[in-house]
């Protein structure tokens, strides 16, 4: 067994070079980790430079039978780079290159590597910009965004991930390189893009992108409205959408996230407001000069007690400083937070954030709010002590009573983070069996043997129908787990 | 045609269950509202026909969630009315119409397409009769889901491949307060130069439509929006006719939807779709007595006529080709048909791996409506497509 698996890594190094190849166990600890609160060891780490080396990597642990999880910069939230059987985690981080920037047609061909921000960067002294802007987007990697669709505050008009991607290279689970989509508009046959854009590495690793660079907004008006509670700034947000205006963000604090993000960024917040929302036009500017003081009367009429208009481009990005730092500020207010992400029809806001409220009570835990409202998708962040057990068994258990209230709500329980391994026992909360028998259906059909990603996005219990294919696919997954921490042992 | 059993279930589960008993006894056709029959090549030796027609109705719609969950065979018009009442709409444009379910298999769109999209960006969840009896649903009410694969993408051109869509949710979104339109005709240098000069200034146009009527070009410029918006959109068309030397033209509204209803209505129609720039390429090498219509920010380009010999359209076929761009002729007499065929694209290679995945993991039978897309269609009928290179 070891030698064989001293000559696996050989031919590791063989494909990515001495210095495409980690195996020393205080090197490996650096992947242990993504944004969750999950943790697993790989047995390597792999840093390919090109494609090629991605599809030859992926031939050969397809053939061996390892585990192979994709990794981007590691901030998903719902440990999806985490190595949960260990294997081999395959970094992107060194392809990251910015292949082409194509104005005329309005796209860009990147690696997957590259960071969100950088690629706006790059286009922006052109007067472009790449709308997706998860709030982490000066770390994540758009081969993660991809991964996930992910979203972010100005996705309310623009779009998530999946819209602005038109082609994907794409390595396979068994090795073969192949493109789907097209840099021509609506391609013949089901859009095979949007069906990789989500699949959180689990049917193929994302190795080029085509994707959709947009010219920035003539205009851009940035707001602050403080009010008493949630309650007034949801209804707030409902009224400025019945007028006909669709701001670009709509992105709401509660009190207890104020505080922290006072303390942490000093932006400048109502610390003593019971919410605040933070609106963005952008548009024509007539258009914006238009509907500007419009949403300020809305505002007003729905009881906020203060409304900031920022004036000039310094006192917008002191508006959104706060916002973006949000989730580090909560170290001021608790020593670990857990952030769900389940999502509802923005209606129902009012009522979800009360029961969120009630959910955390019950477990004798505090809850802080900051989500992107405008399109229902809600991210508390539970505080707890993650040096005491029980807390974090409470906070868990406080998360999923929220996503059963959304998931009641007519919701989903993830507007943007993914399943990855901290979510697959929920999927049966949204799913019926029969539609996770499909997904099931779909995975072991992209991969047989589940060697990509394994463990993520489906159900841990795998207790969905066809009963007996699924048994004999998890004795496989049994045998390749040993056969992976044999691989381990050659360290 | 012999009599063929023709299923029109009128539920979800009947759905699913009359699907499941036909399935075990071969291939199923499966059709909604009938509108784009002839546009894709026919279901291979079907047992019976399913049909959505029977499901019909709005399921769900809270209009201050700008959604709205309609069952399959809902006719699109009866959704524009829905929501016109509200003063809301569902910006996708096709014509025919047709119904709610066909217009998500057949990935249709119209004028719209400019500023808002295509179905895969309105698109938030389906509900689907599988084969295996079973009725699942994808996606959800909820304007932002990554719960699970986005196989409701999937369905978005997947003219029946995987099962009949029984209900979709889509996005949705507030009426205009005002329409107007602009004409522009020129030269096409011209026009392009007009319409570049536009895109330039990340101008809001709801549709951007170049048209071809005999030999004058004219690009109708639709503006949609608040006074304030359609004002500053009209002036822009001014000051864009003028510099590009263009000549501004009284229009309404109604002749961008004319304009856009022509094709289904002529005896050839072949949609094209290139990279955006390229989309004067294409309009130049037309011959004469085809009329174009084009969406130049997006890359769609309308060919029809009453008559088309295959080596002219070999030659059009071979530019959009030549553009890295793809065709789709959705009329033509049958005897074009048998020479052409139906689809003209450059494949990557992942869509003949994907395809079959998907058709494995939903329709394992391969029974619901095989042979109906650019993947799996065969014969005299197939599209001769070259494969290309996965590097992008
Ligand atoms: C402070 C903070 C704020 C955040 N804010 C937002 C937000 O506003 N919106 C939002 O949507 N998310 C947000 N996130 C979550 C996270 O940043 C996103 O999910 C992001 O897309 C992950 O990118 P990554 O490069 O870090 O990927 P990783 O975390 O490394 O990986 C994420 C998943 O993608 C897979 N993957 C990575 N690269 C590839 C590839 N090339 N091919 C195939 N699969 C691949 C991995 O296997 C894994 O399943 C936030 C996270 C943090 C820590």
């Amino acid at each position: 067994m070891i030698e064989q698996s001293a000559s696996f890594t050989q031919r590791l190094r063989a494909i990515v070079g001495d210095d495409g190849l980690l195996t020393d166990p205080q090197q490996l600890r650096l992947y242990m980790y993504d944004g969750s609160i999950e943790r697993a060891l790989p047995l390597a780490v792999v840093l390919p430079r090109t494609p090629e080396q991605v599809a030859a990597l992926v031939r050969l642990c397809h053939a061996e039978g390892v585990f192979l999880t994709p990794r981007g910069a590691g901030t998903g939230l719902s440990g999806g780079s985490i190595p949960l059987c260990g294997g081999v985690v395959l970094s992107l981080a060194r392809m990251k290159a910015i292949l082409s920037v194509d104005t005329e047609n309005q796209m860009a061909t990147v690696e997957p590597g590259l960071v969100n921000l950088d690629l706006t960067r790059h286009v922006s002294p052109k007067g472009f910009q790449y709308v997706p802007d998860p709030s982490s987007q000066g770390a994540c990697t758009i081969g993660g965004n991809v991964a996930e669709n992910s979203g972010g505050p100005h996705t309310l008009t623009g779009g998530v991930t999946t819209n602005h991607v038109l082609e994907l290279q794409l390595v396979l689970a068994d090795g073969t390189q192949v493109s789907v989509g097209s840099q021509a508009p609506d391609p013949p046959g089901p859009d095979l893009v949007g069906v990789v854009c989500g699949s959180e590495g689990t049917i193929a690793i994302v190795t080029r992108i085509v994707c959709r660079i947009v010219r920035k907004a003539e205009c851009v008006r940035t707001m602050l409205a403080a009010f008493d509670s949630c309650r007034a700034a949801s209804e707030a947000v409902s009224a400025v959408i019945a007028s006909g205006i669709v701001p670009t963000a709509m992105e709401m604090m509660d009190h207890p996230a104020l505080s922290a993000i006072e303390a942490f960024s000093h932006a400048g917040y109502p610390v003593d407001a019971g919410a605040v929302l933070l609106l963005e036009l952008e548009a024509l500017r007539e258009e914006v000069e238009d509907a500007a003081p419009r949403v300020v009367e809305i505002c007003r009429a729905g009881g906020a007690s203060e409304v900031r208009v920022a004036r000039n481009e310094e006192e917008r990005e002191a508006l959104w400083k706060g916002r973006k730092k949000a989730f580090g500020a909560m170290g001021r207010i608790g020593p670990s937070y857990y952030v769900q992400d389940g999502v509802i029809p923005r209606t129902r806001l009012p009522e979800v954030l009360d029961r969120v409220e009630e959910a955390a009570r019950k477990v004798g835990l505090r809850v802080a709010n900051v989500f992107h409202a405008g399109d229902g998708n809600l991210h508390p962040l539970i505080l707890f002590d993650d040096h005491d057990p029980d807390q974090a068994k409470r906070a868990i258990a406080a998360g999923e009573e929220i996503l059963r209230a959304c998931v009641e709500a007519g919701g989903s329980i993830t507007g943007e983070h993914g399943v990855g391994m901290e979510k697959r026992d929920y999927m049966g909360l949204q799913f019926s069996e029969a539609t996770l028998a499909a997904f099931t259906a779909f995975r072991d059909a992209c991969d047989p043997g589940h060697t990509l990603n394994p463990y993520k996005l489906l159900p841990s219990g795998l207790g969905c129908a066809e009963g007996g294919k699924r048994q004999k696919t998890l004795t496989q997954m049994q045998a390749l787990a040993e056969r992976n921490a044999a691989i381990g042992e050659a360290y | 045609m012999d009599v063929m059993e023709r299923l029109r279930p009128e539920s979800y589960d009947e759905a699913a269950r009359v699907l499941n008993e036909a399935a075990a006894r071969g291939n199923v056709a499966i059709v909604g509202g009938g509108s784009r029959e002839a546009w894709f090549p026919p279901a291979r030796e079907p047992v019976a026909v399913l049909e959505s027609s029977a499901l019909r109705g709005i399921v769900r719609y809270t209009p201050a969630d700008l959604t709205i969950c309609a069952r399959a065979g809902t006719p699109l018009a009866e959704l524009g009315e829905v929501l016109g009442r509200e003063r809301q709409r569902l910006p996708l444009d096709p014509w025919p119409q047709g119904s709610v379910g066909g217009v998500i298999a057949s990935n249709d769109n119209g004028p719209l397409r400019t500023r808002w999209g295509g179905v895969r960006d309105m698109l938030i969840g389906v509900r689907v009769a599988l084969p295996n009896g079973q009725v699942v649903r994808f996606g959800g009410d909820v304007v932002k889901n990554v719960a699970g694969y986005d196989l409701t993408k999937g369905y978005v051109g997947s003219a029946g491949a995987f099962g009949l869509i029984v209900e979709a949710t889509f996005k949705v979104q507030p009426q205009p307060v005002r329409s107007a339109c602009a004409a522009l005709s020129g030269t096409l240098e011209g026009l392009g130069a007009a319409w570049r000069a536009l895109r330039e200034r990340a101008l809001p146009f709801a549709a951007l439509e170049v048209v071809r009527d005999q030999s004058r070009w004219r690009l109708y410029a639709l503006a949609e929006g608040d006074e304030v918006v359609v004002e500053r959109l009209l002036r822009e068309c001014m000051e864009a006719a003028r510099s590009a030397g263009c000549t501004l033209e009284q229009a309404a509204c109604s002749d961008v939807v004319e304009w856009a209803h022509k094709p289904a209505a002529a005896s050839v129609w072949l949609r094209i779709g290139v990279p955006p720039a390229r989309t004067a390429d294409v309009l130049r090498a037309l011959p004469q007595e085809l009329a174009a219509i084009a969406r130049p920010w997006v890359g769609i380009v309308d060919v029809c006529g009453d008559a088309l010999d295959a080596a002219t359209a070999e030659l059009i076929l071979r530019r959009a080709l030549d553009a890295h761009g793809h065709a789709h002729l959705r009329r033509a007499p049958s005897a074009l048909r048998l020479q052409l065929g139906w689809w003209r694209m450059e494949r990557g290679g992942g869509g003949a791996a994907l395809f079959p995945m998907l058709k494995n993991a939903l329709d394992p039978g391969h029974c619901c409506n095989t042979g109906r897309t650019v993947y799996d269609c065969t014969g005299p009928g197939a599209a001769a497509s070259p494969q290309r290179a996965a590097d992008i």
